[in-house]
């Protein structure tokens, strides 16, 4: 256990002092929903939570898939090999992996609602401090399937194909799972696939929260959904890579 | 695999060992046993099975055949408890980590590691401990997976070609180092491709290719069975290979385009008759055996017919 502490913190630390991974990360959801709310600003609004859940979304999003790339780098150039040469559980370099994506969606979902509650969004209700915070936090634990995807893709793809992959994966979720629009306007195929994406599911979560709703149990299903499934193809993937 | 009274156990045992990677086999029924305080270097020309061995040592790998043990036990439980250290063949480094950070790391992983600052001697990496490790040289990161290795402060230590990217200074003092590190019963296995170096270091040589035990024994016996040898080769016309097969001293024969190719331990008296012979043979070269050469006659001699 102190041994994955210690791997946990120097994998925090190395990602966490990297300027391109914190501007990318932390710095692109917010500047994004800034420019969107400026650009049209008196759209009238249709979703309790305004422009702000999407973009948050959006930053769960980008975080959570953090995990592929990084997997697929290590496992190709060798460093996950060389950690199997020393008493670390080979499962806990992947868990880390997890851990620290989770450890920057966290600030990136807040610094979205902090701008919101900053400048006002043109589009949904003020939340109180409270409402703000609930919807944080529920935002982030939804992110967890989408950090499942991540080392799913990063335990499959190695190198170059990882970072295609979770490019992919990225649009996808972006533009198909309620971030880029609402499953209400696309045609009705496209809709069912759209409401069974986890970026959905996210959406959902901070939408009730925002509309002062409970969460909605299709969502919920759906985020667990990806969180046992995906989990599960990453467990068997890295199995895949342990027997090589 | 000694059951003398004298001979120690040994700490780390292939026996029977096989594996194959889809229809090709790489290591080939290898038995070999290595005994605590040795420096063994594991020498082979490249794709003789070298890092498969290593692999199969570590439990990155597992044998289709056979059985691996080190310690004792299975390869990854002596791994899990921190007895081995390994250097593997270019195994990257994480970006971003600094070098002190990364040897901080490996040491909270063993039971009885070195200091940092010892390792960072050791390594001679005190200059640059706080760099991250994408800004180091070839030769400082090469120095840094030495360090990772030595961290853990383990009873064996196992390098794969460690000095395959380093000039000859450079290896000079690699070695150096190790046998800084080497002493009061630690255990040293090394691959390597170059018998001068495996001359050089180690006290014991086990020779494999094509995944099979050629020779294994001291630097200088394992040298005797490789020198002497030369390679005789001519043009294939109007020759017939049991011609050269049958000369004296011809040890193998081997045809290659328009050219056979023949290794003997007596180039003086295999020419003499090949001249008699066949009076008429065209583009006669003579070579001294070097190691890859050895190595084929070796393979062909003690290798067993499959």
């Amino acid at each position: 256990m102190s041994g994955w502490l210690s791997y946990l913190w120097l994998e925090a630390k190395r990602q966490w002092r990297n300027r391109e991974i914190l501007i990318f990360r932390l710095g692109l959801p917010t500047a994004i929903y800034l420019i969107l709310n400026a650009a049209d600003g008196d759209t009238p609004s249709t979703n309790p939570g305004g422009r702000m859940v999407p973009i948050a979304a959006l930053a769960a999003v980008i975080s959570g898939l953090a995990a592929g790339p990084s997997l697929g780098e290590e496992r190709a150039n060798g460093w996950l090999r060389q950690l199997r040469t020393t008493p670390l559980r080979p499962s806990a370099a992947v868990a880390a992996k997890i851990v620290v994506a989770m450890s920057f969606a966290l600030p990136s979902i807040a610094l979205v609602a902090a701008a919101a509650g900053l400048v006002g969004d043109n589009q949904g209700t003020a939340l109180g401090w409270a409402a703000s915070i609930k919807l944080v936090g529920l935002m982030w634990l939804a992110t967890t399937p989408i950090t499942a995807v991540g080392a799913l893709i990063g335990l499959t793809f190695g190198g170059e194909a990882a970072h295609g992959a979770t490019t992919l994966a990225f649009v996808v979720l972006w533009l198909g799972g309620g971030i880029f629009t609402s499953p209400d306007n696309l045609p009705d195929a496209l809709a069912a696939i759209s409401r069974a994406l986890p970026s959905w599911g996210v959406v959902q979560v901070g939408e009730s929260v925002a509309g002062g709703r409970s969460l909605s149990a299709s969502a919920v299903v759906v985020l667990a959904a990806w969180t046992v499934g995906a989990g599960a193809l990453a467990a068997l993937a890295w199995r895949r890579v342990l027997a090589r | 695999m000694s059951t003398d009274i004298d001979k120690p156990a040994p700490i780390a045992t292939f026996d029977g060992v096989t594996r194959r990677y889809g229809q090709v086999i790489v290591i080939d029924r290898l038995s070999l046993g290595i005994q605590r305080g040795q420096t063994v270097a594991l020498l082979g020309p490249n794709g003789a099975g070298k890092t498969t061995t290593v692999e199969l040592l570590l439990g990155l790998t597992n044998a289709d055949q056979g059985v691996v043990r080190l310690f004792g036990g299975p390869p990854a439980d002596a791994v899990a408890a921190g007895r081995v250290g390994a250097m593997l063949q270019d195994a990257g480094l994480p970006q971003g980590a600094k070098v002190a950070e990364l040897i901080g790391l490996v040491r909270s992983l063993y039971p009885d590691p070195l200091s940092v600052a010892e390792v960072l001697r050791l390594a001679d990496l005190e200059q640059v401990a706080r760099r991250q490790v994408q800004r180091l040289s070839g030769g400082q990161r090469q120095r840094v997976r030495l360090a990772l290795a030595l961290a853990g402060n383990p009873e064996l230590l196992i390098l794969d070609e460690p000095t395959a990217a380093l000039d000859v200074d450079a290896r000079r003092t690699f070695w150096e180092r190790v046998h800084g590190y080497v002493s009061a019963g630690r255990t040293v296995l090394f691959a390597t491709h170059r018998l001068e170096e495996a001359d050089a270091v180690a006290d014991r040589v086990v020779v494999i290719s094509g995944g099979r035990l050629l020779a294994d024994g001291t630097p200088d016996r394992v040298k005797a069975q490789a020198a002497g040898r030369s390679t005789i080769s001519v043009a294939a016309d109007g020759l017939s290979r049991e011609l050269l097969e049958n000369l004296p001293a011809v040890e193998a024969v081997q045809q290659v385009r328009g050219r056979l190719t023949l290794s003997t331990s007596d180039p003086d008296a295999t020419v003499r008759a090949l001249l008699q012979q066949a009076p008429n043979v065209q583009g006669l070269e003579v070579r001294r055996a070097g190691m890859e050469e050895a190595f084929l006659h070796l393979t062909h001699v003690e290798g067993v017919p499959s």
